[in-house]
């Protein structure tokens, strides 16, 4: 953890770094499942149109699926941007560009967990939005 | 006394292909949260909301523009992470890979791998 104010992300300060781990790896998993049965779809209906489609879409069994992933899409993206943040978003490596951006490294940083916080928000409430209104 | 180095130098280290492969998963994976994503968002959108907007959607990525190449392009991106998030999720799971070489070569075969079946995906998307 790199200081405390990480527990804007109060997620990540209960676990441990392998479970964080485990959780990326999984999680991975089951977006590419979740991939290849809606393409599967797809592809099994060569004469596909609107109704086939959003009857498959807005079957119950898909919205609630869809709903399940996309929480497990944030999840995934959270946890791979945060780590970049920690790895690029630094004094030392920002001090490569610019001395006084590598003193402001760790404000941009907390910015940049804001923005993908805030963005990863959005897009749930666009989705659940999406599929059940 | 010799001045301590405090910054990285990024220019004095040298890159090799699986730290390529991985810096290119990371920068891919920014892209498909930032830019693939909320387009998901919207081409779902469009496919559901009405047999209108799932048409139109329908002939906007099949004929070519800078739309639909902004589309294909961005997908292309989405499956490169996908290519190269596999090859790590071996690498972590089957320790298949690992070593020096195994892992420049599985780095070279991720690209040309994502380079044909992009291409593939490209003549069965416009042509």
């Amino acid at each position: 953890m790199d200081s405390n104010f990480t527990s804007f992300f109060w997620i990540f300060v209960y676990m441990k770094g392998s479970f964080i781990w485990y959780t990326q790896r999984y999680t991975s998993l089951v977006i590419l499942s979740y991939l290849i049965y809606i393409l599967s779809f797809i592809f099994n209906n060569q004469d596909i149109n609107f109704f086939s489609w959003s009857d498959f879409f807005l079957s119950f069994q898909v919205r609630f699926l869809s709903s399940i992933v996309f929480l497990v899409i944030v999840l995934h993206a959270f946890i791979g941007l945060w780590t970049v943040g920690t790895d690029y978003l630094t004094k030392r490596t920002l001090g490569f560009l610019n001395v006084s951006l590598s003193r402001r490294a760790d404000t941009l940083r907390y910015i940049y967990y804001l923005i993908f916080g805030l963005l990863g928000i959005v897009y749930l409430t666009a989705i659940f939005y999406i599929i059940w209104l | 006394m010799q001045e301590r180095p405090v910054y990285l130098d990024l220019t004095k280290i040298r890159l090799p292909m699986s730290a390529f492969s991985s810096i290119t998963h990371r920068l891919s994976g920014m892209y498909v949260f930032f830019i693939t994503l909320p387009m998901m968002l919207y081409m779902i959108d469009q496919s559901i909301s009405s047999k209108a907007s799932f048409e139109r959607l329908i002939i906007e990525i099949t004929s070519i523009s800078a739309f639909s190449i902004f589309i294909f392009l961005s997908i292309a991106i989405f499956w490169y992470h996908i290519l190269t998030g596999i090859r790590h999720l071996i690498m972590d799971f089957f320790h298949i890979g690992e070593s020096l070489n195994g892992s420049y070569y599985s780095s070279i075969f991720t690209i040309v791998l994502w380079i044909a079946t992009s291409l593939v995906f490209f003549g069965y998307l416009f042509i």
